[in-house]
């Protein structure tokens, strides 16, 4: 049997997952394959260096806003400039909004339908879905607080989603008074809006269902993500910070010299690779603290850090992490919810800085070189590298993104969920779904994995005996 | 009538960006807002809320120029977003939302380059003309 369902897509390629069932029709492999389109960095040698951030946000339309400072805060080391401390506070603020923004799309829009909604039926496994059972308030709510934060993005990035504000050495755009009360009125009910959010999802994280959910898939794995100098989150900047499945501190490092401690394993069936912690080493798709497999995005955050930089995230770290580091991987939703939170209250805190005025926006940037700039984005850490030549032109550009970094992972997810769910060749719609909420749980962007630009559906075969008989084609 | 036109492509995937050059095209010559998107389904429809009439214009791929189905123009097949229809929907019963009418270009295929191929180059004149009938149609003047 074939199933076919065919969007209109305009762009070739697609995300594809996998799944082999043995003459039994239980689930014998199962994996992810993310489609490539390379040659962007090729694309990109040549450039002037101060049109990165501008080209690279526009790799995609997920998170513009990610590359936008990674690239920025490459230039900033590859011409050697500290932007001044309110350029600084701009980008940080710009940035947390993007978070809030992001996060608040991902929990009710998207993945977040299958933590609130569980298995109901395919037509109501959306907002409309949401709203018939927490009522039509709260549909309000996400619609207006998604337009707060883009406004925030807007006012400080210069325009709607693709930011053009931050340069070598800081940013081209400042805030006068007006602006800067108007982002604290919008920041605060922003915090009011998150901390609804988390009551709304406690109540499913206290239900019966939740442990099912979490149930699917717990991998033990090493964690990697930004900390400050307090070790507490930070999605702007600071020091790359890795823990193994114990919790216990592997390495802390400047983001300029994380490429000596990652090396990326190749599979032949894929052209996007698995990095893996070269200290530790890949011992293939296993967890484990042996395996050198580590994931990144919220889930990781909150596990590499000893807490976060405001006061009601800082609670809710705490009682999240009561039972130490979390494994399972719908642990990813419950963590987005508190960084939803800590990004509102980092806007306020940022917004109510007396420099965040100041009209010093810029150093002038030195000789052209080499440089590294590292955020993270919504779904983990995100690298970009640079080597300039004399003259300012990209000699060389790189881009490790965050669902490469979980790319290992996310297959072990899909791959455990899988034999999970489908037994004895019974597949239907509900089922398959649940495969792919282990994959949703990750938030993850294949069109930026594979630098393919634009966006790519999902296929998900499914293979009986080495024969493919069922094949879905469809939005993840 | 509060009209708003707006081009969708990525500028950095060749024939994909004629809807933005087209809706450059259109600036200050109608009487109607232009916007650019190069997002997905819900920030499309997060741009349009509150007109009256949308003109969306966008590439597909396959050949010449004609108007879509709003139903049938799945613009985000994203795995990070929702297509536009579904977003129209859900933002619908929340605020006023516009007519919508949708122009494709047909276009060969997608690469990653920053310039149109000389055949897409000679169709914006006759889709901004479209554009424009389509005003006129709904009532709205060109300038």
């Amino acid at each position: 049997m074939k199933v076919s369902i065919d969007p209109i897509t305009r762009l070739e390629g697609h995300g594809r997952i996998e799944i082999f069932l043995d003459e039994n029709g239980n689930v014998e492999k199962a994996y992810m394959q993310i489609p490539e389109l390379r040659g962007f960095e090729k694309f990109c040698q040549g450039r002037k260096a101060e049109d990165m951030p501008i080209i690279t946000s526009r790799i995609c339309g997920v998170c513009p806003e990610a590359h936008h400072m990674a690239a920025a805060k490459a230039l900033d080391m590859a011409f050697n400039v500290e932007p001044p401390k309110t350029a600084k506070l701009l980008r940080e603020l710009l940035y947390n909004a993007y978070i809030f923004y992001d996060h608040c799309l991902h929990l009710y829009y998207l993945g977040g339908i299958d933590v609130l909604l569980g298995d109901v039926p395919k037509g109501e496994r959306n907002v409309i879905g949401l709203i018939k059972k927490f009522g039509l308030e709260i549909g309000k709510e996400v619609i207006k607080h998604r337009r707060y934060a883009m406004e925030v993005i807007k006012m400080l990035g210069g325009r709607e989603i693709h930011p053009v504000s931050a340069i070598p050495g800081g940013v081209s755009k400042g805030i006068n008074e007006d602006e800067r009360r108007e982002i604290e009125e919008k920041a605060k009910s922003c915090i009011n809006f998150a901390l609804k959010s988390l009551e709304i999802f406690k109540e499913v994280f206290n239900s019966k269902r939740w442990n099912e959910l979490l149930g699917l898939d717990s991998l033990e794995t090493y964690y990697m993500g930004l900390v400050d100098e307090k070790n507490h989150v930070n999605y702007y900047d600071g020091d790359i910070r890795v823990v193994d499945p114990n919790g216990k501190e592997l390495f802390k490092v400047k983001p300029k010299d994380i490429l000596k401690y990652v090396e990326e394993h190749v599979e032949e069936w894929t052209y996007v690779k698995f990095p893996y912690l070269k200290q530790i080493g890949w011992k293939g798709f296993v967890d484990g603290k042996d395996s050198g497999i580590y994931r990144v995005g919220s889930l990781a955050r909150l596990n590499v850090a000893d807490g976060m930089n405001t006061k009601h995230a800082m609670e809710e770290f705490k009682e999240f992490r009561k039972d130490g580091i979390v494994h399972e991987t719908f642990a990813y939703y419950y963590a987005r919810l508190i960084e939803m939170l800590n990004a509102a209250e980092r806007m306020l805190d940022l917004v109510k800085d007396s420099n965040i005025t100041g009209e010093d926006l810029r150093n002038m940037p030195n000789e052209p070189g080499e440089g590294m700039g590292v955020v993270e984005a919504a779904r983990g850490v995100l690298i970009h590298h640079y080597v300039l030549d004399e003259k300012g032109l990209v000699k060389k550009a790189n881009m490790i993104v965050a669902t490469t970094n979980n790319n290992a992972a996310i297959n072990m997810s899909v791959a455990n969920a899988a034999k999970k769910v489908i037994k004895n060749g019974k597949v239907d719609d509900i089922l398959l779904n649940k495969v792919e909420s282990a994959f949703r749980c990750y938030d993850p962007c294949l069109a930026c994995a594979s630098h393919a630009l634009g966006q790519t559906p999902l296929i998900v075969n499914l293979y009986k005996e080495g024969k493919l008989y069922r094949r879905l084609k469809k939005n993840v | 009538m509060y009209s708003v036109i707006v081009g969708v492509g990525n500028p950095l995937l060749g024939d994909d960006a004629v809807g933005l050059e087209v809706a450059k095209r259109l600036k200050g010559v109608v009487e109607a807002d232009v916007k650019l998107c190069m997002a997905g389904g819900l920030e499309l429809a997060e741009m349009i809320a509150e007109y009256d009439l949308a003109i969306i214009i966008d590439a597909f791929k396959g050949k010449g120029i004609k108007e879509i189905d709003v139903d049938d123009y799945e613009e985000s097949v994203a795995n990070h977003d929702i297509n536009f229809p579904s977003a129209y929907r859900i933002l619908r019963r929340y605020v006023k939302m516009p007519k919508v009418r949708v122009i494709g270009i047909g276009v060969d295929g997608i690469e990653i380059k920053e310039e149109l191929s000389p055949k897409i180059k000679k169709m914006i004149p006759e889709v901004v003309k479209k554009v424009k009938e389509i005003m006129e149609e709904e009532n709205e003047f060109a300038v």
